[in-house]
């Protein structure tokens, strides 16, 4: 339904075009031959790579990792959808003891999800909306798949974070909220839940999602925030049952 | 003044007056020193010439007490009152209309003045100041590169610097310091052979240089005691009383050695007046490890009671705006240009080690810390010193300040400096003694004289090359003919030649410099800043002769990114992929890129530039970084010292990118240079990590010191856990050898202008969101959203 930052929407290497940036100088004749672009307004985005060619650039920033405590976070889109790389990837952390963190939909398939959680250090999760059919609504997917992940991310004992963008009219009911808090309340039972970030919708992706070129752009809904003080209140009260919880991040 | 400040009234009001005081011109010194030389120019040695001039003013400058001022004493006859140095530049009456008139660094000037100028010392001095003489041995070839701006000179118009004490006048005042003189004068005349008489001349000198000093200190005493009478006629009985212990402090130091916090700030205080009153010398003075020095007298007088946590913060902001109360020395033409800032350059170091190794962070560190950030001045510049002993707090609490985006602290890295000053031939303990004064630059402190020379613009060295030997901008042949670089058949052959150029340059200005330190020692001798440096007294010879323990001349290399930039595009597209002759990139470059946008865009987007870990172009700055090593490193002065290079640019890289054409890296002419060190301006666009794994890869322990500048947003600073990370980046480039970094916040101003010129600021990172992106990646209005979100930030 919205993705706040979008890099690219297509599993493949895919062609972005920054109008903003175009000289008119005709070198990728007709944007046939990007790589002749001067200016780098036609890139092409994404590109293949093995796991040791990943790793080789995740080295370098081994000695930040030591002394902040930090690591890798995979990312995506989703980095789900590429299951037997990032198994590879985050195999491979695990044994140079890079901490790994995963920022994911949860959306895949359970088994894929259990081979991974003993691999990944901490898990950012997103959690949208409980009630299944608006689920489907604004995603195109069921959601009792991902609730079922996510309780098996709880169960084993990982460290694991809730994101929950809040987009106003969409998920940000009185009813929807309760039902959010409640599922939270029991993730936070279950295991070891470190924190709840609060995402209020914004439109600063929409500069990126110009750039891709003759993709059919996903549901371009109007969407926006919830008033600030509804965010507040449902900031306070995520803190009032304990949760340590933040606007952003 | 933020609001809910722990700084007290007296402080709000005097650091309030040196904020909003505009720097004006005082001809009172020129007045002085012009009489002095007209009646007794010819009737002494040179040094002792000096130390009486200095007497004199000590006797007859204005002495200004301020109200509420607990440290006293102003170089000027006010705060912010700036005096000259006719004896080394003499300013025209145009220079002082200049200076009263433009937009920036401005200096008020009365048009009274202006005609005593033109009256008394202007023509007194025609013909007979340090800059006449200088300039009357500059030969053809070095003025034919100097005024290409293919380097500068320091020793043209201001005394060489810089300056930084050690502990010693904690120890020994002024009177012991004439013992110790007496002593040697004795042993001078009762040695075997005929009498030393330079040497007794030197020493009667610095004698009489540290009486005078006593008498300007004697003078404030005087003033002290009569506005305290008058005080208590008008019944301000606490005013009186402090007035009272002005006096009786000035009575005491810099006669004696301090036996308090306070005589100690104000012995400091009075010695660092005593420098820039002889002479002007860049970059002031430096107090070195001031935290190490106070220590013991901060904690003597807390345990007995007689000295509070507060009154030391008084004290210490009192000092502080002093030095703010000194701007630098006006300056004319190039100078003027290479150094645009009223900033003198008095960097107090913090924190760090102490002789023996250990952790020096202590009480005073903090104060200092706290001092720095509740002040907010312009002076003195203050670093922090982390060390791996450095506690984390320390780092932390300076990452603080460092976040509220004032520039400060500047960071530096002990373990790397040391390696420097060992290096080049320093004993261990005054390795571990000195530090970094004026910008980055290492230096015994206390027992060297380590002076700049002045900037080398190696990217211009490199555009000469391109154009066989003439500066394309004045079209003027002024270096060596090296070949016609469109015949070049590899790029080694390109970066031969560019060697040869080099070479050419750096000897033309080494062989000048050797005859300007001659005239420097032999015509401006500091009698009174040789007292202060080991071992001058001791071989009876001056600051500018050899007589400090260590004799140093640094050349400032400026601009190796860009150059690193130019090579890496020239090998890429010119030599490796033959993507266009050499004779076109000569023609856009002739051009300024008009009408070759594509081929400079291409050049922008699809070449390694330095400062993003890529092998490619990191290697080729070292490369260059090494060379100017070899070609600068281990030669010798005339002072019995060496020459070492430094990397720093302080602002010239601003005036060396106006005198330079268009470059290789797709930079247009009259942009600025790379600054220090860091990447070209928008070149480092893998984030600040691979900036620094970039600046590691240079072997920094083979320089006196290299500066890397990092900018950020202050959204990327708001949190505990931001400061956290900034801490770690600190202490891992560190790891990584390097030898300084700071931190510049971007204002509104900033991004504004990156709006302009997005590829000068491919670099800048903003926090958008939950995430952080480059400012130039984003959408207008989203820009914009980020523009008002930092001035609600209170930029």
């Amino acid at each position: 339904m919205w993705c706040h930052n979008p890099e690219g929407q297509d599993p493949q290497p895919e062609l972005m075009f920054d109008k903003s940036r175009c000289l008119g100088c005709g070198a990728c004749e007709d944007r046939s031959l990007p790589e002749n672009c001067p200016s780098g307004a036609l890139q092409i985005c994404g590109q293949f790579m093995d796991t040791s060619q990943v790793m080789k650039i995740i080295h370098r920033e081994r000695l930040f990792f030591d002394r902040s405590g930090g690591g890798v976070t995979f990312t995506g889109g989703e980095p789900l959808m590429q299951p037997d790389f990032l198994v590879g990837l985050l195999r491979s952390c695990r044994e140079s003891d890079i901490s790994s963190a995963l920022d994911t939909s949860l959306y895949a398939p359970e088994q894929i999800v259990k081979q991974i959680i003993p691999l990944t250090s901490l898990f950012l999760t997103d959690i949208k909306l409980m009630d299944p059919v608006k689920h489907r609504y604004y995603t195109g997917v069921d959601n009792t798949l991902i609730l079922n992940n996510m309780l098996h991310v709880a169960r084993s004992g990982v460290p694991f974070a809730l994101r929950i963008p809040l987009v106003h009219g969409v998920n940000d009911s009185g009813t929807e909220i309760d039902s959010l808090v409640r599922f939270a309340v029991q993730l936070r039972d279950m295991g070891n839940l470190t924190g709840i970030h609060l995402l209020p919708y914004h439109n600063y992706g929409q500069g990126k999602t110009s750039r891709m070129m003759g993709k059919k752009i996903p549901l371009q809904r109007s969407f926006s925030a919830p008033p600030g003080d509804l965010t507040d209140s449902i900031l306070l009260k995520l803190r009032t049952l304990g949760f340590n919880a933040v606007k952003g991040g | 003044m933020k609001p809910g400040d722990s700084i007290s009234q007296r402080i709000a009001i005097l650091r309030e007056l040196s904020f909003q005081t505009v720097p004006s011109l005082s001809i009172e010194r020129a007045r002085i020193v012009t009489d002095f030389y007209r009646k007794n120019g010819n009737r002494y040695s040179i040094p002792v010439t000096r130390a009486l001039c200095f007497r004199e003013l000590c006797l007859k400058q204005t002495i200004y007490i301020g109200e509420g001022e607990l440290i006293v004493g102003e170089r000027g006859p006010r705060p912010k009152a700036v005096p000259t140095y006719p004896e080394l530049t003499c300013h025209s009456v145009e220079d002082l209309h200049i200076l009263n008139s433009r937009e920036r660094q401005r200096y008020i000037v009365s048009d009274e003045d202006i005609r005593v100028y033109e009256r008394e010392i202007i023509p007194f001095w025609q013909g007979k100041t340090q800059r006449d003489r200088i300039f009357s041995v500059l030969p053809d070839d070095w003025k034919l590169l100097y005024n290409s701006g293919l380097f500068t000179e320091f020793a043209e118009q201001r005394a060489p610097g810089h300056t930084a004490l050690d502990g010693k006048i904690y120890h020994c005042g002024m009177t012991g310091f004439r013992d110790l003189i007496a002593k040697v004068q004795e042993k001078n005349a009762f040695r075997k052979g005929p009498l030393d008489l330079k040497k007794k001349e030197m020493l009667q000198a610095m004698d009489i240089a540290c009486e005078s000093l006593i008498i300007f200190a004697g003078r404030h005493a005087a003033l002290a005691l009569e506005l305290a009478a008058q005080c208590r006629k008008q019944g301000d009985q606490t005013r009186a009383r402090e007035l009272e212990c002005i006096a009786a402090t000035c009575r005491h130091v810099p006669a004696q050695a301090p036996r308090n916090y306070r005589e100690a700030l104000q012995m400091y205080w009075f010695v660092h007046l005593g420098t820039i009153i002889e002479l002007n010398g860049w970059d002031a003075m430096n107090p070195g490890h001031l935290d190490q020095h106070l220590e013991p007298f901060y904690q003597k007088e807390l345990e007995s009671g007689t000295l509070t946590e507060q009154e030391a913060r008084e004290l210490m902001a009192c000092l502080f705006i002093k030095v703010n109360n000194h701007p630098a020395p006006p300056k004319v033409g190039v100078t003027a240009r290479e150094s645009g800032t009223y900033n003198d350059f008095t960097n107090i170091n913090i924190g760090g080690i102490r002789s023996n190794g250990s952790n020096a962070v202590n009480p005073v560190s903090y104060i200092m810390l706290d001092t720095l950030e509740e002040l907010h001045l312009l002076q003195p510049g203050v670093s922090v010193h982390i060390d791996k002993s450095t506690p984390e707090h320390f780092l932390l609490e300076s990452c603080r300040v460092i976040s509220k985006g004032y520039g400060y602290p500047s960071v530096f890295n002990p373990g790397v400096y040391v390696g420097e000053l060992i290096r080049q031939g320093k004993t261990l303990v005054d390795a571990r003694e000195g530090g970094c004064s004026g910008c980055i630059e290492v230096g015994a402190f206390g027992k060297e004289a380590y002076l700049l020379t002045g900037y080398l613009n190696i990217a211009k060295i490199l555009e000469i090359t391109l154009n066989n030997g003439t500066d394309p901008v004045s079209g003027n042949m002024v270096s060596l003919k090296t070949g016609d670089v469109a015949g070049f058949r590899s790029f080694n052959e390109l970066y031969g030649a560019f060697l040869k150029q080099l070479e050419y340059v750096i000897n033309t200005k080494i062989r000048v410099n050797h005859q300007i330190e001659r005239l420097c020692a032999e015509w401006m001798p500091a009698p009174f800043l040789s007292v202060l440096i080991d071992d001058c007294i001791e071989k009876g010879m001056d600051y500018y002769n050899g007589g400090p323990r260590y004799n140093t001349s640094y050349i400032q290399c400026t601009g190796l990114g860009t150059t690193a930039d130019c090579l890496s595009a020239l090998k890429r597209h010119v030599f490796d992929d033959k993507k266009w002759p050499m004779e076109c990139l000569l023609n856009a470059l002739s051009c300024n890129f008009e009408g070759y946008e594509p081929m400079r865009q291409y050049i922008l987007n699809r070449t390694p530039f330095f400062g993003n870990d890529d092998d490619f172009a990191d290697q080729l700055a070292v490369r260059l970084y090494e060379d100017l090593f070899s070609l600068i490193d281990g030669r010798p002065n005339t002072r019995g010292g060496k020459f070492h290079m430094d990397m720093l640019s302080t602002t010239c890289h601003v005036y060396f990118g106006a005198v330079t054409g268009a470059l290789p890296n797709g930079r247009k002419a009259g942009r600025p240079l790379s600054d220090g060190t860091s990447p070209s301006h928008g070149a480092d666009t893998n984030g600040p990590t691979a900036v620094v794994r970039s600046l590691g890869k240079l072997d920094q322990v083979k320089s006196g010191g290299t500066l890397l500048n990092q900018r950020f947003s202050p959204s990327m600073m708001k949190t505990e856990e931001d400061r956290k990370k900034l801490a770690s980046l600190i202490r891992c480039y560190f790891e990584l050898g390097g030898h300084h970094i700071q931190f510049n916040v971007v204002d509104t101003a900033t991004l504004r202008q990156a709006q302009k010129e997005p590829e000068m600021y491919r670099d800048l990172l903003v926090r958008v969101a939950g995430y952080s992106d480059y400012f130039n990646h984003l959408a207008p209005a989203l820009q914009e959203d980020i523009i008002c979100r930092t001035v609600n930030e209170g930029f």
